[in-house]
């Protein structure tokens, strides 16, 4: 199982007080970009994946993103911790929201960016993937915000409380879709008879 | 309800533990959800992070007697190249810095440099300033230009007058309507002026009528420096060079493994990141002496 701060590639932990820095000497610093890039980048790509499906345009939806913080970045205004993150991510909820209008969804197993699997044989890897194809198709079953509060809160790690500024909600509101939606998503994924059968 | 309440909080719990700190939690889905986690390859990782830091060096502001100056100076050659996208920190910042850029160049000596050009004024009105009109921003091929994207500059005629010959044909604008929604053919930079033959259907830098080429890889910025004697002996096109300079009466190195991209009977052409292109900048202004 993975953390939040999962490997992958060359990821950065920044912690809160260090990210407010790196903002604010931005501007004497902007090799302090780097970190914050690595910080949320896995994060991102991940939250984009399960919003958009195909890799090339996850790829192209993820770039597209950093470059819009890159622009707006000196219009961000830092109130408190999680405040950065949340607005890193309503840059992406806006850009994903557009990108789905216009598109409709048709994707292939191979075309779905690859799973973590460090360590796993082939086979493996290519169940890893299958696994993504079948959550990602549960959760698109779910209402339209359920949806998003899972995957912001799983693959962007978000905690309930940026959840809601990025959605503009309260955070028991979040807390509760986030209890509903994964209710509705084992549902769908008939968990619930795997588990009895297990037992 | 409160049971469902005690449920739910255990619930949020769980998925807390198990994302902070990766503790499996007794929620089979939980689990399953933050197992299948999509990951980028290495290379796009990378190459994304490389074209975004040179998004964010582009970006920032920067001083009058830096980069400003050399957009507006630099031959096609050696203009210093866009990545694919384009960022700035904002309108606002674009405006202000154009104003600080002018005072700028009021206050430098222009007859020191070099502007490679033709002027709008025409002769006989050599005492009447000159406006241009610039790019107040990074403005990539194929965008329609808008007001906010370009703004003018006003400099002494007489200025002009002497820089005309540098390179005849170049059709430099002053009217800012004559801009405002045409097509940027190539990358314009930020602080460049803009000229007729940027504008209109979106062309290959390459193949502008007087452009050199040499191979500039993609998020490297190129610089022209005067060719000194015995600067590139023994060395060709696409060596990867040290760059040694004299400070302080010694030959130190300012930066390393930068590429020799052209060499023409004046001038050498290095292209290099967009942090040590601010170095070879520094060579070019400070006309310190340089070896390679």
């Amino acid at each position: 199982m993975h953390g939040r701060n999962a490997e992958v590639g060359v990821p950065k932990h920044v912690e809160p007080d260090e990210e407010r820095a790196l903002i604010e000497q931005m501007p004497q610093n902007p090799e302090g970009f780097r970190q914050l890039y690595r910080h949320y980048f896995p994060r991102m790509f991940a939250y984009v994946s399960y919003r958009v499906g195909a890799k090339q345009e996850v790829e192209d939806i993820t770039a597209t993103i950093f470059m819009k913080v890159i622009q707006s970045l000196g219009g961000f205004k830092y109130r408190g911790e999680g405040s950065f993150a949340a607005w890193v991510f309503r840059i992406a909820h806006n850009e994903v929201l557009q990108f789905r209008r216009s598109r409709r969804e048709v994707i292939s197993l191979e075309d779905l960016p690859d799973i973590e699997s460090a360590g796993l044989l082939p086979d493996e890897v290519f169940d890893r993937k299958e696994q993504f194809m079948r959550l990602r198709a549960a959760l698109s079953k779910l209402p339209p915000r359920r949806q998003e509060i899972i995957t912001l809160r799983f693959f962007g790690g978000l905690r309930n409380q940026e959840i809601a500024a990025v959605l503009a909600l309260d955070e028991r509101t979040v807390a509760s879709h986030l209890c509903r939606g994964l209710e509705d998503l084992k549902r769908n994924m008939q968990y619930e008879r795997e588990e009895i059968t297990h037992e | 309800m409160n049971s469902n309440h005690d449920h739910d909080g255990a619930l949020l719990d769980q998925i807390d533990r198990a994302l902070e700190y990766g503790i499996p939690a007794e929620d089979a889905l939980v689990n399953h959800l933050a197992d299948t986690m999509p990951q980028a390859s290495l290379a796009f990782q990378r190459d994304l992070e490389q074209r975004l830091m040179a998004q964010v060096a582009s970006s920032q502001p920067r001083k009058p007697k830096d980069k400003n100056i050399m957009h507006l100076f630099a031959s096609a050659s050696a203009m210093p190249r866009m990545p694919r996208s384009t960022a700035t920190w904002g309108t606002s910042w674009a405006f202000t810095l154009a104003a600080v850029a002018l005072i700028a160049i009021v206050l430098l000596n222009w007859n020191r440099v070099w502007l490679p050009v033709q002027l709008a004024s025409p002769p006989g009105q050599l005492d009447t300033p000159v406006q241009i009109v610039i790019a107040t921003q990074d403005i990539p091929a194929g965008t329609l230009i808008t007001a906010e994207m370009i703004g003018t500059i006003t400099v002494p005629a007489k200025d002009f007058a002497k820089l005309t010959a540098a390179q005849p044909g170049h059709e430099f604008l002053s009217d800012v309507a004559a801009v405002v929604e045409q097509t940027a053919a190539i990358d314009i930079l930020w602080f460049q002026a803009i000229e007729t033959r940027l504008l209109g259907e979106v062309v290959d830098a390459c193949d502008l009528p007087d452009a050199k080429c040499p191979g500039i890889p993609e998020s490297y910025y190129p610089i022209d420096l005067p060719l000194q004697p015995d600067t590139v002996q023994g060395l060709g096109i696409g060596d990867r060079v040290d760059v040694l300079a004299s400070i302080d009466g010694e030959l130190r190195m300012v930066t390393a493994n930068v590429l020799l991209a052209d060499i023409t009977p004046t001038m050498v052409t290095l292209a290099a990141p967009s942090w040590q292109h601010s170095i070879l900048v520094w060579l070019y202004q400070s006309r310190t002496s340089y070896a390679l």
